[in-house]
């Protein structure tokens, strides 16, 4: 109860946090998708490369989050940016690279080989396959593996706040520090309904840029 | 009409070779020798039926001509032309390209799967649309219902009329055909036959069909080239092959029950009735089926639309005859004449045709027509 009431007296800073945790969480998704995916289109393509590729990406992912943050102070301080917005969204972008390679390397191999056959024998060139058939068959499973990602990153966000990244995981820092039960919940609560409801908005976006005919 | 008219294409002087293959070998790369030395030709507006059991390299042959696969030796000329020096994404362009699972793209509509080599090709929108209505109506899918469906929402047999369409959408000279009916129901299969031999009269394409089915080489054929292990056993036209096959391998492929298999192909026109006579309004809501439907299909359209009886027409519309079940079932048979005895109906039970028998032969649909819905009352239309 008293977190309802601590986040009604401070919605405008609660709305601030808020916008900073999705900025982050955007631009990391909006990066690791134009990264992941040709990266998990290239291994569908080269098999050979798959294993390496998928185990690296799982390797990154088994890093808590914390100790990678803490991995990025070394590496990006001689550029000045130890700590903050660019440590956060680099591991962010990171810790999508997995589920969005992993989806799209699984929805292009397992493609039905007729549909390649048919365009093969039709006379479409590589790209022609890739665009007009490809692609959008395996839209769906794509955006399957952006929205765990988002989800995901939606948590790991909150820990970005020990390394001064704001966002919401600022709320419960400072919960803590003050020992103040209502605000760390205050700060949870508002987490998890931001991730309940990208939870559902992506799963909208996923089934309306399914195509038409393919929709269940 | 198709009938007549493959009798009058093959008295047309051997035309021009479209597809011309010598001595074509194919080594995969584990060593297996799919193809050991293959020569045939099929010519301008001929149906060239290969034939063969499982793995006797039929359908590795259809991608070679295609390149989809690369030759190991021997060439392949199409429209006179070697296919190694030709580009293979034009090559194809001009091949229409029909396979067993169909392969219509489940994101795109009827229409667009069908306009997919005309947009390849860069045609406008109004000759693409036009182009999509013309095949729909050509293979019997009225375009205002179908245009705008997905594939899913087609049954077997509409896929792949649709995929037929597709194929001739550019209107390529030479159709390449991998089993394109394999996967349906024997009724939908031969029905599917029929109208793709009714299309072949209207487009006259040079067609290369992949089949493990004698009864459909011989439908469709104009020529059959046998396949075994690689090699062509025997090639020449379905005649030659039933009347005088050359090894008995042949023998064998085409089957011992041959004879009942064939007079199921027979013209229903074969099977009129002998005493009958126009009884004017009594029979106006009889049944009129092309003088050239064969006694099989004749008689699963008398089962499908529960009726006694079927007049036959020509190709004017002129009333040729009428067919019974009964006269069709001792057609079947082979009992041409003498009707009525219990072994006849006995064999009939055992075969696999649709269509209702009884043991005294007059009452149309009887038994249970296998597949097709069951006939309403029977009605005894004499």
């Amino acid at each position: 109860m008293r977190s309802l009431v601590y986040l009604q007296a401070h919605l405008g800073e609660v709305a601030v946090l808020t916008v900073e945790h999705l900025e982050m969480v955007a631009a990391a998704t909006l990066i690791a998708f134009v990264t992941a995916v040709p990266v998990g289109v290239l291994i569908s393509r080269r098999r050979s490369w798959a294993v390496p590729v998928l185990q690296l990406a799982n390797g990154i992912m088994t890093v808590p989050s914390i100790a990678l943050l803490g991995l990025l102070i070394p590496i990006l301080s001689p550029i000045g940016q130890g700590i903050g917005v660019v440590p956060t969204v680099i591991a962010l972008v990171l810790y999508a690279q997995l589920p969005i390679i992993r989806n799209t390397y699984t929805a292009i191999v397992h493609i039905d080989p007729e549909y390649r056959e048919a365009a093969w024998g039709m006379g479409m060139t590589r790209s022609q396959l890739f665009w007009s058939v490809e692609a959008p068959l395996a839209l769906p499973v794509i955006l399957g593996g952006v929205r765990t990602a988002v989800v995901m990153n939606i948590g790991v966000t909150a820990i970005a706040a020990y390394i001064g990244a704001g966002g919401l995981g600022h709320l419960i820092q400072s919960g803590l520090n003050a020992v103040d039960d209502a605000v760390v919940l205050a700060g949870a609560m508002v987490l998890a309904l931001l991730a309940v409801t990208a939870e559902i908005l992506l799963g909208w976006l996923q089934w309306w840029l399914t195509p038409v005919g393919m929709r269940t | 009409m198709h009938l007549l008219n493959r009798h009058r294409r093959r008295c047309i002087p051997w035309g021009r070779l479209v597809i011309e293959l010598s001595d074509v070998r194919k080594t995969f790369a584990g060593g297996v020798e799919a193809l050991r030395g293959v020569t045939f030709q099929v010519a301008e507006g001929e149906i060239c039926v290969l034939i063969g059991p499982s793995g006797c390299g039929k359908t590795t042959l259809l991608r070679l001509i295609n390149k989809l696969l690369p030759l190991t030796s021997g060439s392949i000329r199409v429209a006179g032309r070697d296919i190694a020096t030709e580009d293979a994404v034009h090559l194809r362009r001009r091949m229409g390209y029909v396979i067993q699972q169909v392969g219509l793209f489940p994101n795109m509509t009827v229409g667009e799967n069908i306009a997919v080599v005309p947009t390849l090709l860069n045609w406008s929108r109004q000759r693409i649309r036009r182009r999509v209505g013309e095949l729909l109506d050509l293979v019997g899918l009225p375009p205002s219902s179908y245009r705008e469906r997905y594939p899913r929402e087609l049954s077997g047999g509409e896929a792949q009329r649709v995929g037929v369409a597709r194929a001739l959408a550019a209107d390529p000279p030479v159709m390449l055909m991998d089993e394109p009916f394999g996967a349906l129901d024997p009724i939908t299969r031969e029905r599917l036959q029929t109208e793709f031999l009714g299309i072949q009269s209207q487009v006259r394409k040079t067609v290369l069909v992949v089949s493990h089915d004698m009864d459909e080489a011989l439908r469709l054929g104009d020529r059959i080239v046998l396949l075994r292990e690689g090699r062509v056993e025997q090639q020449g036209t379905p005649e030659a092959i039933l009347l005088r096959p050359a090894t008995p391998f042949v023998e064998q492929f085409i089957g011992s029950d041959r004879g009942f298999q064939q007079r199921a192909r027979l013209p229903a026109i074969q099977a009129l009735e002998t005493e009958w006579e126009d009884s004017g309004p009594s029979t106006g809501d009889a049944l009129t089926l092309p003088a050239e439907t064969t006694v099989r299909a004749a008689l699963a359209a008398l089962v499908e639309r529960s009726a006694s009886h079927a007049r036959l027409t020509d190709g004017q519309g002129r009333i040729v005859g009428r067919v019974s079940f009964r006269s069709l079932t001792r057609t079947l048979t082979g009992a041409h004449t003498e009707a009525g005895s219990t072994e006849q109906s006995a064999e009939y039970q055992g075969g696999t045709d649709p269509g209702g028998t009884d043991p005294g032969g007059t009452d149309p649909g009887g038994t249970d027509p296998g597949g097709a819905e069951p006939p309403a009352t029977p009605r005894s239309g004499e």
